[in-house]
Order: structure tokens, then C-alpha cells, then sequence
């Protein structure tokens, strides 16, 4: 007997493939300044007078967030009595603010009151701003990465032919001001930021100084450094367009995602990228480095810096690396479900004379090594947790963020971006990664003099485990 | 939010009591499932129009509102078989098919894989042209335990089980008798998970009314939802359509 039913009660299943797209950037990654900036009042949106500042429009955004934190968090504790408190709290700041930032900051700090990362307000500017750039690529960098080591902050990336390696600002060169702030300025901000931040200072210092030293392609930022000799150097750079290509994901802004894979000195095969968004690109692109590097002598992840994305490319990524059906972690969600991170094994295809038809189908089998620092976050401290409570890869550098719970961003009626956790995280070990982070398996702890004289200390530390690994079998159960 | 309201459910004695009270009522009032199912393809339709359709071809849009994230789907099937495509912006697409033997999935992030066990039979149940007509069939016990409220509609309950199995709960209007969604806990190499999917926008296609909109609640607290631009019946569908993927075939022979 044929008939029929309705084909889209179908979807079920499938639908099932898409859940774990949590684990968006977190809101860090929007700029740490921004933050301390709203939280200060400063006003620079619609006033209370402005007619696009519609106050019912704002009390029903606060609701719409007070409502989905209650409906969705995975702890009744923590959205319990003391929840409802925060709601008496906060709503009359909002129901008397006079300004969008007074509504933004009364928000931000509902939203503290939870001290848990991914939970976060996205000013709608960030959207339109962005989104006005779209058709030119990425915002303009000069291309350094800065971390705070020994209380000072320490170039410890200099991009190859971005502005500041034109300058000639190398590794172990200190910043010591930044567009007319000062270095002790700057950590004095951010250590503001940092009493009512579940964020680590240094993570607060690394994204800050990013963000502080970002901005439209083109325009001149005023920078002071000392370099190796501790002579000043003071240098007008000029932001130059980031590498990379424009990604969206839904209602997260839209970022540039920067994708690099090449053969290092000594056989060695390298990739970095700085986020896991733009899911089908990032994953092809993985696959084809894997198959290219199956014959050098191992492979490393480079996720410093990285700002986290897509779970389910998490996933797809460390599926080339293992051969067992094992999960590289659990997202608790609301109502006691748990889903655990399945990785699918995969093999790719090599050229085998001895084979009937010339190919064999293999896994990556070198050696794996990630690596790590205080501005890997959310996904990438997923992927770096997972690998190694795995054992398919040996971790390097210094501990992550510890910003890993997954979250979606939903639009507000107010038209700002919500982000808001939905469940917790626990990596394969049963380790809570928020708060914590992912401590690598073999920490390299970064001091400015090393920098001066090794450029990049961590990469040398992987490459020489890489290098003892070559005629010994490669970590994990491959 | 859909709001469900379950008969009944109250904890302890005062639970007991209560059932005991509203006994007499739902005894009454609770038709046989065999009933419900009669309705239905009544209310859809006919018994013959329901068995002239052979085939299906579906193509629609999906969106995952709250995030802001839109895609396409494409459904196809034919003598049990099928194969569902879904591409959501930034995600990539998601396909799973069934050839008769082999039940499979794709992911364009994490890669082919081949469905065993409950995945594979809740797959292939999907798959059946007529779940609700086939019934008996499909599951090895079906009751109707009442009737609740399901998006704001009184319905019938028919719960379905099978031996090792969550119970699928399927919602029928008692005053249209069309089917206004079920509730399954769907299996997956994450583990389980309770989706709750509701019907409307019921349409005529070869004379049988099928519901051209799915609102599924997912566990983020977020609504997937599917809205068909065209369904079609009985066009021709080569066997092609259902073959495995390379992919797929690769995996079969890897072992």
C-alpha cells in the first residue's frame, strides 16, 4: 500500500546535525574597551529625547533577555531566586535610563550578575559597521599580537608584511602606548574590566590591545614601543586590510577569518586560522591540509589568538585526526539533556602503486601538536581540551581563556545582539573547561627575553617534539 | 512557545486520586487509535487518494529565526526510500538518504556516516510515505491515551512504542482530525533528544491535504522552522536519486 504524508515532519532527524552550532565567539572578542566603555555611560547612541530610543522597545528587550536566560540555562541554582533579585535589580535602571549605552550597560550587568562567559550584549553598530565594509574584505590591522608578560605588554606576533614588520617591530619589542593611552593605562583599564569579568586580565590585555590597535583600513595610529636594546621607537602606522575572507553565521557580526596552511623548515606541516567560522570553507580547507602534510614528519594547530565559532566544525576537524568513535565532550543543556561531541573518523585517499587501482585509503597518522595561549577561546579551547584529553595531540603554550560555553546570539527588539549560553561544557575527561581553560600538556612560559632571541618559543618547543616523534609511533590511538 | 499541557500529571496520592476522578471521563471520551487513524486519512483526504500517491518531491526553505540563520531543503522519496538535503548559510548542507538497505549521512563539516540502530530505524520510519496509515505497521504497540493540549488545539494522543524504544507521541485535532505534530525523542551519535515538531498550513496536493509548514522545537530553546514552497506527487523519480553516495560507498568498503 503507497500513500503519503506530510515530507517535512521528516526534518527531525536531520535537524539533529545542526544542534551543536553553538560555541559562537565569545563576546570578548567584541573588544574588551567597549565594554568598560558602556559600563562608564559614555553615550554615543540614541538619548531618551532621540525618536529611535523607544523605551518600551528597551524594557521589552530586558525582558526578552531576563526571559531566555530563565527558559534556557542549564542551572535552575543560578536562574533561581537570585535571578528574579537581579531583575528588581536592573529593569528600573533601564525603565529610567536615557540612553541606549545606559540600557546596554544595565543589561551587561543583569547579565555579570551570572559570572559566566558568552553571555553578552552586541551593540548594533558592530552590525551595520561591518556590514558597510562587507564589500571590501576585512578591518584594518597593523599586524602584531600583544600579551602581558611580567606585567608589561610584550609584542609576541609580528605578521610578515604587515605595517608594524614594515616599521621594524619584531617579537620581545614592548608597547608601551597605544593611539595616545599608555601602557600602565591600559593595564589599569583592563584590570578594571577584569574585577567584573569572568575573564582573565591577560585575555582582557590580548583582546584589548587588538581591538585598541584595529580599525577602518587606512587610518594612522600612533604607537610607541621599546625595542630589544629598550630604545623608544615612535612609530604612525597605518592600518592595512586584514587577510582573509568575510564570514557570517546568523546574527553574529560578520568577521574576517584568516585560513594558512604551509610545509615548515624540517618537514613539518602548519595551519593556522583565527576562528571556526565559515563552517563548509574552513572544513574543506582542513581536509586538504591533512591530506597534503600526511606525508611530513607531523602537524601543528596553531590556535593562539583564536576566537572560537562553530562546535560542529570543532568536530569535523579532529575527525581526521583520530580513529575511534570517541566524543570530544558533553554540552549540559536545560531539562537535564546531554549531547555529547561525537567524532566521525575519517580516512582520505594516497597514491599506492601496490594497490589494484594505484590508491589506499589512510588516517593522518603523524604526530599532532596544538598550540595555545590566553586568547584561545571557546571552540578552539574545545578542539585543544578535546585532542588532548584524547591523547591525539600534544598541547603547547600557555592555558586558554576558559570561555567555552556554547552559545547562540538572537537579535533584540531594540536591534542589538543577545549572546546567551545554552549549556555547559565538559571536555572527554569530565573536566569543566569555563573558568579554567585548557592547560597545555607541555607549557611554554613566554618571557620577553626568549621572544627577542627565538621569535616564536612555542612553535620551536612543537616543532622539537615533532622532530623526537618522527621515529617513535605518534601520540593517541591512531 | 507551542504549549503543551499534559491530562493528569500530578504527583503522589493526590495524582492517584485524580486519576481515578477523571477515569470515567477519558474511558468515554477516548477513542480507539484505530479511530483516530480512520479520521485522519478521512479528513486528508480518502483511503484511495492517500494510496494513489507514490511518490513525493518537496522543496522548501528553512530557518532558525532566532539565530538569523535561513537555508534551503529538498525531500525526495519513493518506495520507502529517500534522501533529504538541507543547506543552512554559514553551516553548509546536511543530506541523509536510505536506499532500501544502507541509511546514511552527510555532513559537509564532519563527513559520511552510516546510520545503525534506532537512527537508522527512525530514519527509515521517516522515510514511509504513510506513517500514520502504516501505523500497525511501524510500531509494535499504539494506544490513544486521551487527548491534550497541543498549540492551543485539544487533541488525541496516540503513543507509539517499540520494544527498546522511547514512546513517539502523535497529535491529532479532535475537531479537524488532521495531525498537528508529534513529540519523539530522537536518537544520535550524541545521544538523545526530545523534539517536540508541530504541523499546520495543510494543503491540497493530488487530493490529499499535507501540512506545507514544521515549527521544531530544538533543545537550544530555539524553533526550527520549514516552510514548503512546492510538494509534489507521483513526478517521475529515477532510482538515482536513491543511490549511495561515493562517500558512502567508500565507508561500506572501508568497513
Amino acid at each position: 500500500m503507497k500513500c503519503c504524508e506530510f515530507p517535512g515532519r521528516r526534518i527531525g532527524l536531520l535537524i539533529l546535525a545542526f544542534v551543536p552550532l553553538a560555541a559562537a565567539p565569545g563576546l570578548p572578542a567584541a573588544d574588551a574597551w567597549q565594554t568598560d566603555q558602556a559600563t562608564a555611560g559614555s553615550q554615543t547612541g540614541p538619548a531618551a529625547n532621540d525618536e529611535s530610543f523607544e523605551r518600551a522597545v528597551q524594557l521589552e528587550s530586558f525582558d526578552a533577555v531576563w526571559n531566555k536566560i530563565r527558559q534556557t540555562h542549564w542551572d535552575p541554582e543560578r536562574v533561581g531566586e537570585s535571578w528574579d533579585a537581579a531583575r528588581e535589580k536592573f529593569r528600573p535602571r533601564v525603565e529610567q535610563a536615557e540612553s541606549i549605552e545606559e540600557v546596554r550597560a544595565a543589561l551587561s550587568q543583569l547579565l555579570e550578575t551570572l559570572d559566566q562567559s558568552h553571555f553578552g550584549i552586541i551593540p548594533r553598530d558592530d552590525y551595520e559597521t561591518i556590514e558597510e565594509e562587507q564589500s571590501g574584505g576585512g578591518e584594518g590591522t597593523i599586524g602584531i599580537e600583544v600579551r602581558l608578560l611580567d606585567d608589561r605588554l610584550v609584542v609576541t606576533r609580528v605578521v610578515p608584511g604587515f605595517p608594524a614588520d614594515q616599521a621594524g617591530v619584531r617579537p620581545g619589542w614592548v608597547l608601551t602606548g597605544l593611539r595616545g593611552t599608555t601602557d600602565d593605562e591600559i593595564i589599569e583599564r583592563c584590570s578594571k574590566v577584569a574585577e567584573h569579568s569572568v575573564m582573565r586580565l591577560e585575555t582582557i590585555v590580548g583582546l584589548a590591545t587588538d581591538g585598541r590597535s584595529s580599525g577602518e583600513p587606512g587610518t594612522d595610529i600612533s604607537m610607541t614601543f621599546l625595542d630589544g636594546d629598550d630604545q623608544p621607537h615612535e612609530l604612525s602606522l597605518t592600518l592595512a586590510r586584514a587577510p582573509g575572507q568575510l564570514e557570517r553565521l546568523g546574527n553574529l557580526p560578520a568577521f574576517t577569518v584568516d585560513w594558512q596552511a604551509r610545509r615548515l623548515d624540517g618537514d613539518i606541516g602548519y595551519v593556522r586560522f583565527n576562528a571556526f567560522i565559515g563552517g563548509p570553507r574552513l572544513a574543506r580547507e582542513f581536509a586538504r591540509a591533512v591530506e597534503e602534510f600526511h606525508d611530513s614528519r607531523g602537524l601543528v594547530i596553531d590556535l593562539r589568538g583564536n576566537r572560537g565559532g562553530l562546535v560542529a566544525l570543532v568536530a569535523g576537524m579532529c575527525g581526521w585526526l583520530v580513529s575511534d568513535r570517541d566524543p570530544i565532550g558533553t554540552m549540559k543543556m536545560a531539562g537535564g539533556t546531554e549531547l555529547n561531541l561525537v567524532l566521525n573518523p575519517r580516512k582520505f585517499e594516497i597514491e599506492d602503486p601496490a594497490e589494484e587501482d594505484g590508491m589506499r585509503r589512510v588516517r593522518f597518522d603523524r604526530p599532532v601538536a596544538v598550540l595555545i595561549d590566553e586568547c584561545s577561546i571557546s571552540a578552539a579551547e574545545i578542539m585543544a581540551g578535546g585532542l588532548r584529553d584524547l591523547e591525539a595531540a600534544e598541547v603547547f603554550g600557555s592555558r586558554t581563556a576558559g570561555l567555552v560555553l556554547p552559545s547562540v546570539v538572537t537579535r533584540l527588539p531594540n536591534g542589538d545582539g543577545f549572546q546567551y549560553a545554552m549549556a555547559d561544557y565538559l571536555s572527554a575527561s569530565g573536566q569543566t573547561l569555563e573558568g579554567d581553560g585548557v592547560k597545555p600538556t607541555r607549557e611554554v612560559r613566554l618571557d620577553r627575553q626568549m621572544l627577542l632571541e627565538r621569535t616564536d618559543p612555542v612553535l620551536d618547543a612543537a616543532r622539537a617534539w615533532i622532530g623526537e616523534q618522527s621515529d617513535q609511533p605518534p601520540p593517541g590511538d591512531k | 512557545m507551542r504549549a503543551m499541557r499534559f491530562n493528569g500529571m500530578v504527583g503522589g496520592l493526590c495524582g492517584l486520586v485524580m486519576a481515578i476522578l477523571v477515569l470515567p471521563a477519558i474511558a468515554q471520551e477516548t477513542p480507539d487509535y484505530k479511530t483516530v487513524v480512520k479520521d485522519y486519512v478521512e479528513a486528508t483526504g480518502g483511503e484511495m487518494a492517500h494510496k494513489g500517491i507514490e511518490s513525493i518531491k518537496a522543496r522548501g526553505t528553512v530557518s532558525l529565526a532566532e539565530a538569523g540563520i535561513e537555508g534551503e531543503m529538498s525531500i525526495t522519496q519513493a518506495d520507502g526510500k529517500g534522501v533529504m538535503k538541507m543547506t543552512l548559510a554559514g553551516l553548509g548542507s546536511q543530506s541523509m538518504g536510505y536506499d532500501g538497505e544502507t541509511a546514511w549521512s552527510i555532513s559537509e563539516m564532519t563527513g559520511p556516516e552510516i546510520l545503525e540502530g534506532e537512527q537508522k530505524d527512525q530514519f527509515v520510519m521517516q522515510m514511509n510515505l504513510s506513517p500514520v496509515m502504516n501505523i500497525d505497521q511501524l510500531f509494535k504497540t499504539v494506544e490513544c491515551t486521551g487527548t491534550e493540549e497541543f498549540n492551543g488545539e485539544e487533541c488525541y494522543v496516540l503513543k507509539c512504542e517499540n520494544d527498546g524504544q522511547e514512546p513517539v507521541y502523535q497529535y491529532f485535532s479532535v475537531e479537524s482530525k488532521l495531525q498537528t505534530g508529534n513529540k519523539m525523542t530522537a536518537a544520535s551519535p550524541m545521544g538523545s533528544m526530545e523534539i517536540i515538531s508541530s504541523l499546520s498550513d495543510y494543503r491540497d496536493v493530488n487530493g490529499v491535504k499535507m501540512p506545507f509548514k514544521t515549527a521544531a522545537d530544538l533543545p537550544q530553546g530555539m524553533v526550527l522552522e520549514t516552510v514548503m514552497d512546492s510538494i509534489e506527487a507521483n513526478t517521475d523519480i529515477s532510482d538515482k536519486a536513491f543511490e549511495l553516495p561515493e562517500e558512502v560507498k567508500e565507508l561500506k568498503e572501508d568497513g
